[in-house]
């Protein structure tokens, strides 16, 4: 369901939404009982700016017809009045709350709090109230992006100012942490395509990093195609990127089966298949998939592997030596650790041995 | 109570746990968030000797512990009572703005009702004045209460400047409701049959 019936509706919306921080700023503006270590207004104005600029970059695309009653280019206008009236100390003070705003160690803070959040993984199923912060913050690049785009109405009003260097040196630091948790920009993938649309944006050179976000699909899709690029001596590393598209996505049945029966050249040995899906891959509470994780499970899973199939067939010498087990249950049990650890001709051998 | 025109009773649980765990986490734990205590009087005082009492008499757990999707931990509290008790102010005003949203929207409908697929329920949110948004169950003729809370200003997370006027400004909880709603009802997993109601305060 979208709420937006077509581009018209999405620029009404868009309108609407300039509308609302263009009263609420201007009323803030002229609000004398503001204390002044208060930063509302500038809080007010950084908005003012970025609804102007998602207003005036979607009424590039989108016709405009009588239904929209303030033209983007009148926006665009006010909203660089408004800007030239705050003056010299006014500006200082927007400085001042860009500086913190958008500074990377507030960004990076508040990136760090949601992964480190327990509730939070990439592969939980998201309830309609658990992505408000993720969309919020992932807006935030957006928000920097636009205030330095050319032909936009700050950018004009800091050229004016010669004070370029100062936002572009924000936006690059801000981009650096934005592109180190791209796992919860994939997590919140079709809320990105909700704002793609609502935006109305198109994959141009400017705004191509809205749809470099992958879906948990994409992610999937990208990780068998690593699969099958590896060789059997390798698949453990194969399972470790398996895990991270398990994690992603809940698929671990269809997963398995596909390097089963798509990459079967790889699984020669069924031992290691065997292994590979009887791993536990689950992280720690509150631990999300990145590069220190996938290190240490190449090394659990090392350790496993060679664990697990020296402790079974050391049981299995045990068992076959034992005496007082009865012959058949003696049976069942090696060939039920044969199939454990793969043997599976080993198994059926045990099966059929005659007494 | 009238919603679009047709008549629904209020229920509001009375389940001390619900009220516990809501009031706990909506006026005191999220207060710095929602900034619903100040739409009471006296509330930081209040707010704050409530919270130490919690934590300090009560062993309850930190607030980060309180996030969002957290298990309640009210169910297995031992002090549920005592609690349920301290909380009687805030508890009376919870419900005064429940009441008020309920009543109110009436006048100037802006409402949603919807079937939601995870909990299999048809359900209705109201956004009041105040940017309040209150969410029930819709039982036949009934209306009853799940949650009632304001949108977080999540963009000024960690903001070490003040932003006081704005987080008393209930102009901007009714936008972060609108706009938030907006996205969440366009996820088709979890909700349909979405119908919006008046459409200009949807816009």
């Amino acid at each position: 369901m979208s709420i937006f019936k077509n581009n018209i509706s999405v620029l009404s919306s868009l309108e609407n939404n300039w509308l609302e921080y263009f009263s609420l700023t201007t009323e803030y503006f002229t609000n004398h009982q503001i204390s002044k270590d208060d930063f509302s207004f500038e809080y007010l104005l950084n908005k003012l700016i970025y609804s102007t600029n998602i207003y005036y970059r979607a009424s590039k695309l989108i016709e405009i017809d009588s239904s929209i009653q303030i033209k983007p280019a009148n926006a665009v206008i006010m909203t660089s009045e408004i800007l030239n009236d705050i003056g010299g100390s006014g500006y200082n003070r927007f400085k001042i709350f860009c500086e913190e705003y958008y500074s990377k160690q507030r960004f990076e803070s508040l990136l760090n709090g949601i992964v480190e959040n327990d509730s939070w993984d990439i592969n939980t199923i998201k309830d309609e109230f658990s992505q408000e912060k993720e969309i919020s913050f992932f807006l935030l690049r957006d928000e920097i992006n636009l205030i330095n785009r050319s032909g936009f109405v700050f950018r004009e009003f800091i050229d004016k100012k010669n004070e370029i260097n100062f936002y572009t040196k924000l936006e690059k630091e801000f981009i650096i942490v934005f592109n180190n948790f791209k796992d919860i920009w994939t997590s919140i993938y079709k809320d990105i395509q909700y704002y793609r649309h609502y935006y109305s944006l198109e994959n141009t050179d400017d705004d191509k990093w809205w749809f470099e976000v992958k879906s948990p699909e994409m992610a999937v899709e990208n990780l068998k195609k690593a699969i099958y690029n590896l060789n059997p001596s390798k698949l453990c590393e194969g399972a470790i990127i398996t895990n991270i598209g398990i994690e992603t996505q809940d698929l671990i049945p269809d997963f398995i089966k596909n390097i089963g029966t798509n990459v079967t050249s790889l699984v020669q040995n069924p031992k290691i298949l065997s292994l590979v899906k009887s791993f536990d891959y689950s992280l720690a509470p509150g631990k999300h998939w990145g590069p220190s994780e996938n290190k240490e499970l190449v090394n659990n899973f090392t350790i496993y592997i060679k664990q697990r199939q020296q402790i079974i067939e050391d049981l299995i010498k045990l068992i076959k030596e034992e005496s007082e087990i009865d012959t058949d249950r003696k049976k069942d049990i090696i060939a039920t650790a044969y199939f454990l650890i793969g043997k599976q001709d080993d198994a059926i051998e045990v099966l059929n041995e005659s007494e | 109570m009238r919603i679009n025109n047709k008549e629904f009773k209020l229920i509001i649980p009375s389940d001390i746990v619900w009220w516990n765990y809501h009031v706990t986490k909506h006026f005191i734990i999220n207060d710095s968030e929602q900034n619903m205590s100040n739409l009471i009087q006296n509330r930081s005082v209040e707010i704050s000797e409530i919270r130490n009492k919690q934590k300090l008499d009560y062993k309850c757990p930190s607030d980060d512990k309180w996030v969002e999707n957290a298990p309640s931990p009210c169910p297995l509290c031992k002090k549920i009572e005592n609690c349920y008790n301290d909380l009687e102010k805030l508890r009376f005003n919870y419900k005064k703005f429940i009441i008020n949203a309920a009543g109110n929207d009436i006048k100037n409908p802006f409402n949603a009702q919807y079937f939601h697929l995870k909990y299999n329920k048809d359900s209705i949110l109201i956004i009041d004045n105040i940017g309040m948004n209150l969410i029930g169950d819709n039982k036949k003729s009934k209306f009853c209460v799940k949650s009632m809370y304001r949108q977080s200003i999540n963009d000024a997370d960690q903001l070490s400047l003040s932003l006081g006027a704005i987080f008393g400004e209930n102009k901007i909880y009714i936008k972060l409701a609108r706009d938030s709603w907006k996205m969440r009802f366009s996820r088709r997993n979890i909700f349909k049959n979405v119908k919006l109601n008046k459409m200009e305060n949807w816009k």
